[in-house]
This record gives C-alpha cells, structure tokens and sequence, in this order.
C-alpha cells in the first residue's frame, strides 16, 4: 500500500534544518556546488514510532514522496531505471521483496522459494533485465545467488552458488561480468533466529563469480587472524577496486581491521587501518561503504561509532564526521559528494574533498532510516 | 628537600590518590550497573516471559483438546450446548493468555512467521473472512501441513474466533477446519516455547553476557533498548490501533468492528493483559533504574499503570457494548496510554540515557 504524500499533509511533511558549515569548508562553496547539482532523491527501508515498516522516497527538498508500507523490515533496494522498479528486499531472514514503480505502488509482491531465504541485498544489471539476490540454503547452510528475469513480471531464472557461507551485500563488475559477492561467512537458519552457529569456523570471502556461467572468478579472503571479521558491504571503483566493509564477531578477540581494498593489481586485499583514536568507538563495526563520484574519496558509516569514516582510495584515513545512528551512505553526483541516513531520521548531504562541509540537514519526523540508503 | 619541594609532592600524591579512588569506584559503579540491567533482563525472561508462553501452549493444547472432543461429538450425531459454552470460555482465555506475551515483539516468535501466522490482525481488507469462507467451500478435510501452507488470515486466532463465534458456532461442517487452526495454534505456541527454551534457539541463553558473541545480542545495552523499544511501542499501537475504533473525530462515530476481538467480546481484556506485562517489563527492569535518578517520575509511572489497570478491569460489559454506549470513561483511555507512554519514554530516554535508534544495536 502506498501513501502518495501531498505536500501540504503536516504528518508527512519533513522540516529542514540549515546545514551547518564545519571544520575548514566554505559555505560558498558548498552552496555553489549544491545549487548546481540540486536534486536528489533517496530511497531506503524506514520506521516509525509504531515500529511499522516502510520504504520511503524523500527528494531533497525535504518532501516525502512516497511511503510504501512494507509486510517485512526492508534492508537494501536495488533499482531497475529502465523499468522504474524499487525491489525492496526484506532482511534476514525473510523471504519477500517488494517491487514498487517510482510512485510508491506495489507492482509485485515476491515470496521466494521455501528452502531458502533473503540475506536484504540485491542488484539489477545495467540493461534492467537481471535482478541478482543474495539468498541462504537453509538445509545446508550454504549461500546462493538467485537471478530473476525482470522485464516484464518478476520471475526465477536459476539460482548458483555463492561459494560461501551468508553472502550479504553484492554488486557488478563494471564490465557487467561478474557478480561480485561479500560471503559474510556466518551460518544462520530461520528456526534460531539471528543466532550465530558457525562462529569457531566461519571463512567469510569477497569472491568473483562469471554471472554468465556461474563459474568462480576469484576467491579472496582477509588473513587468518581476520577470520571474524565478517565482510558484508562492497563498493567498487571504475578501475575495479573493491573496498569491503566488515563487522568484527567475537568481542572478545577485537581487532582493528574494518575495513579493507581489494587491489586489482596486487590481487589480493589490503586492510584499512582505522585511527586508535576511533578503534575502540568503533565498536568493531561498519554499516555501511560507499565511493564518491570522481573515485577518490571512500565513506564508510560506523553506527556504534555513531560517525561516518572518510578515506582516500589509496587506503589513507582523512577525517570523520559525528551522526548519531548513522548507518546508510550514498555517493552524490559530484566530486566528494555523500548522503547519508541515520536512525534518528536525517538525511545528511556533504562535501568531502580537502576538508569536510554538511551542506544540509533534513529532519524527518516519525521516520526512521533503516540500514541502507539508495540514489534514484 | 626543600619544604615547598615535600609540599607540592604530597599534593600531587593527594590528587593522584583522589584519582585513583575516583577511577576504580566509577569502573566499579558501572560494573555494578551493568550486572544490575542483567540480572533484570534474566528475571524478566525467567519469572515472566518463559511462564507466559509455557501458560499459552498450556491452554492452546486445552482449547484443541476441546474442540478435538466436541468434533468426535458431533460425528457421532451428539450436540452438546454446553461444550461449545466451554470451548468459548477456553478461546477466551487463550486469546487473552495470547494478549499477555503480545508486547514481547522479539524471539522465538518473530521466526518463521509465528506472530503473524499466531494473530493477523488488523485485518482491514477482510482477507480472514474471504478465504476462510473459500476453505469452507472447498471443504475437503484440511491437513495441518496443508493449512500451514495456506494464508496466514486462517491460521490462527482471529479465524477461529470467526468459526466459534459464528451463528451457528462449531458445526459438523466446520469442525474439522475448526480443529486444523487450533492444532496450529498449539503447534505456534509449541515452537515458540521451544524456541526459548530448548536447542537450536534455546533463546532464553540470548540473555547471558557469556553468550553475546554467539547469541543474537551483542550487548546488555542491546538487550535493554529492545526491551525500552518494545514497552513504548506497545503502547503506542494499544493507543492507536486497538483503539482505533474510538474515533477522534466527533462526526466519526465509533467502529466498534475494528475491536480486535469484538467477536468474543474480550477487545478490553486483552488490553488489560497487554498493559499487564508491559507493567512487568517496566518492573523488572526499568523501574529500580528509574527510581535511583527520579523517584517522583518512577511512582509516576507506576500510578499511571495503577489507574489504567484499574479503569479496565472494572469494566462490567464488553468493549464492544460500551463503545456502542460512547461510555465516557472508554473514550478516555488512549489519553491515559498515551500519558503513560509520554512518561515512560520520558525516562527511559532522560534519565536512562536510552535511545530508541535501530541502526546501532541490530543492524546487519
């Protein structure tokens, strides 16, 4: 069911708050760049004060543009431009996805098959055909990846192996060759809930998969004395450098590793080292990653940290940014660019390049945003 | 050593003992503290939460023993009035032992569809009533495998409260459906005690801080915002969809069709069991904590749920009949949730410093 919002409904309506310059950023600057890149429109799973679940369209213009009320917690979106579908993807271990036009109305309602179920994540392919879904085997535990043929009604093509155990986030080579997939390593199963069953041997990996033949490409995987740390969200570059997200399991064996580059090059991976300053805050937690427009600058949100962490690609911390519950990031359109969401309901636009500006702040009332945040 | 030398030593030795004294005692308060919250959390979950689902599977298996006697009646050609005033009296009684663990919106329960399979509810487009009445139709004898295959609008409750409360109530036409849902019923509550109680889930060990890393909570933090999240929430949704029937609007008048059990007429027990245990969630855990910052905001609080519990517990007829009434003091309720709710957030989030953000205690 979708609420098409007018805009002078008061339940709906968003006020803004002025953002507020920090650090060394101009404010001409950043209000240049935003007049000249006005629009934006975010899309990402939300909650409200009656813990009612929906995917919510906000443009930046602090208008809500659409509250589609979902029967499950969404976690990620993945969108269809040629199609104008929003697959809203429930979170583990759920089994449904939402597929909404880009006015907020269900087109179709997916229930996949009963041996398996979603992991929250999904991508479409440049040509608007393919929808790939991270799923789990619940009989063995073993992780699949589900295409679907989406050009007109929604349907199963086929499903191949992960090759691994709880694949989470995925994406697309951007040759569109292969899937690349973050196994997360962790083995659950819908009867116990969120409960970790494989802890003593979990092997996450960030592997390579021909989409075309389901063929393993590359198999990549942190040190051993990283085998907790849990890779769960991807962000690739043009030049194909994948930088991976991880959450650490076993607080009683921190480590400082959350975050890591796969280097084409160098084929292999590469930790990013966080600041002491923020390695205990952290939590051993990532929520989220993203890269900006022109390639040079990562974000990566830390909700127990309750900040965003800004490095360069090549691996050298920058600077942080203080969000309560932030957790969904996107890059914008321009250089240095990033939205992100957080739990408090706000959706934050700032420039990152030499330093850091907040170029606005929009408060949302009675919404609260989910895990992950996209651009439409 | 020079006297300004040997005094400026001892008063550095002053300060660097006044430090220490002040470091050990603050890590010691909040050790203290934090085994406080849980040694709440395990006495909720022990003394209330597991006892309220061992009670639910007790009197589902009571209610389909019920109905499994009077259907064997009926094929054997005996009507007994009396049964069927029994097996109303024993559905009651289930749906108000349902409304006790309502508001405990996390484990064993949010699996596999169970609370919505359980009670679905509300239920605004009638799809309860449609395909109940297209599994009538068709009524070829239902297995229970092949009823949990079906919508989840017949699978629980509110289907069986329309069977049993129909006219013509449980018929020899309807009695193998009627038995199917509530051999469901008991199989939900047979798996959610499960689930808290015995492997794989074995739930109720979530609550251990040695489990936290294999568990489904990864703090005592964690623990207590869901359980914060899960008092307030309840609340809100008593105030605006159970209630919803009580309209705002004076040229509305009520709907007492949206009750949720205006059928069986315990709409306003099962109330009265929701404000109950969510009393005992703020009990157990919030109250002490509560009390040590603002005591006058904890006894607040503890009279808000007094008065409420009071106010319903004295109604003498249906919810269902005294909204028809547009009884004054029914009309007053959400005021009184809805203050309730005011004040509990109040102190959960000023003086307990919690914060009802999702991002940080369960993301994925």
């Amino acid at each position: 069911m979708a609420i098409n919002v007018k805009m002078n409904r008061r339940e709906f309506l968003c006020y803004s708050s002025a953002g507020i310059i920090s650090g060394y950023g101009s404010t001409l600057m950043g209000a240049s760049l935003f007049e000249n890149n006005p629009s934006f429109t975010t899309v990402s799973a939300s909650s409200n004060n009656l813990g009612e679940y929906f995917l919510t369209a906000l443009n930046d213009k602090n208008h809500i543009l659409f509250q589609h009320q979902l029967p499950f917690r969404g976690h990620a979106v993945a969108i269809s431009h040629r199609h104008q579908r929003i697959f809203c993807i429930s979170r583990r271990p759920k089994s449904t996805i939402n597929i909404v036009d880009f006015s907020g109305n269900l087109a179709q309602h997916i229930t996949i098959p009963p041996e398996r179920h979603l992991y929250g994540h999904a991508i479409c392919d440049n040509s608007g055909e393919y929808l790939y879904t991270t799923e789990n085997n619940i009989r063995d535990g073993s992780g699949r990846i589900s295409i679907w043929d989406i050009r007109n009604q929604t349907t199963l093509l086929t499903t191949l192996s992960s090759y691994g155990i709880g694949p989470h986030d995925i994406t697309l080579s951007h040759d569109q060759q292969y899937l690349i997939v973050a196994n997360g390593g962790i083995h659950t199963h819908p009867q116990s809930g969120r409960k970790k069953l494989n802890l003593d041997t979990m092997s996450p990996s960030l592997v390579f998969i021909d989409r075309f033949t389901g063929k393993l490409h590359k198999y990549l995987q942190l040190p051993p004395h990283c085998q907790h740390n849990s890779i769960r969200h991807l962000a690739i570059d043009f030049q194909g450098n994948v930088f991976i997200a991880l959450q650490n399991q076993l607080k009683s064996n921190p480590n400082e590793v959350l975050l890591a580059r796969y280097d084409k090059k160098e084929s292999r991976l590469i930790p990013l080292q966080v600041p002491a300053h923020l390695a205990t805050r952290l939590q051993g937690y990532i929520g989220s990653i993203a890269i900006d427009h022109s390639q040079s600058i990562i974000g990566a949100t830390s909700p127990r940290g309750n900040c965003v962490l800004f490095y360069s690609v090549s691996g050298d911390f920058l600077y942080h940014l203080d969000s309560r519950d932030v957790c969904g990031i996107q890059a914008g359109n321009t250089a240095g660019e990033f939205i992100f969401s957080n739990g408090k309901g706000e959706i934050i636009h700032c420039l990152a390049s030499k330093t850091l500006s907040t170029l606005s702040t929009q408060q949302c009332k009675n919404i609260y945003w989910d895990n992950h945040l996209t651009l439409i | 050593m020079p006297p300004i030398v040997k005094l400026l030593r001892t008063v550095i030795n002053f300060f660097i003992v006044i430090f220490i004294g002040i470091f050990f005692s603050s890590t010691a308060h909040s050790n203290q503290e934090k085994s406080s919250w849980e040694t709440n959390h395990l006495t909720l979950v022990q003394q209330h939460i597991v006892p309220s689902y061992h009670a639910l599977l007790s009197h589902s298996t009571q209610l389909q023993n019920a109905i499994a006697l009077h259907c064997e009646n009926l094929s054997a050609g005996v009507h007994n009035d009396q049964q069927q005033v029994q097996i109303k009296q024993i559905f009651k009684n289930l749906y108000i032992h349902w409304a006790k663990v309502q508001p405990i919106n996390f484990g064993p329960i949010t699996y596999l569809k169970r609370q919505v399979r359980m009670q679905y509810w509300p239920d605004k487009h009638n799809v309860g009533g449609k395909q109940l009445a297209r599994l009538l139709r068709n009524n070829s004898a239902i297995t229970l495998k092949n009823l949990q295959k079906k919508s989840v609008a017949v699978q629980g409750l509110p289907a069986l409260e329309k069977i049993i409360y129909a006219k013509d109530s449980i018929t020899s036409i309807n009695c193998s459906l009627a038995h199917r849902i509530s051999k469901n019923i008991e199989s939900i509550a047979q798996e959610t005690y499960d689930g808290w109680t015995q492997l794989p889930a074995l739930f109720m060990n979530d609550f251990l801080p040695e489990n936290y890393d294999y568990g489904t909570y990864s703090s005592t933090k964690e623990i207590t915002a869901i359980l914060a999240k899960s008092m307030t929430h309840y609340l809100e949704l008593i105030a605006k969809e159970k209630l919803k029937a009580l309209a705002n609007n004076n040229n509305i008048k009520p709907n007492h069709r949206k009750l949720e059990a205006w059928r069986s007429g315990v709409s306003a027990q099962l109330i009265y069991a929701n404000i109950q245990t969510i009393e005992q969630i703020y009990l157990s855990v919030f109250s002490t904590p509560i009390m040590l910052k603002n005591k006058t905001l904890d006894q607040k609080i503890k009279n808000e749920f007094i008065t409420l519990t009071k106010k319903i517990s004295i109604l003498n007829t249906s919810l269902y009949e005294e909204i028809q009434a547009e009884q004054k003091n029914i009309m007053h309720w959400r005021e009184n949730i809805q203050h309730l709710q005011k004040l509990a957030h109040q102190a959960l989030t000023k003086e307990l410093g919690l914060t009802f953000t999702f991002n940080s205690l369960d993301g994925d």
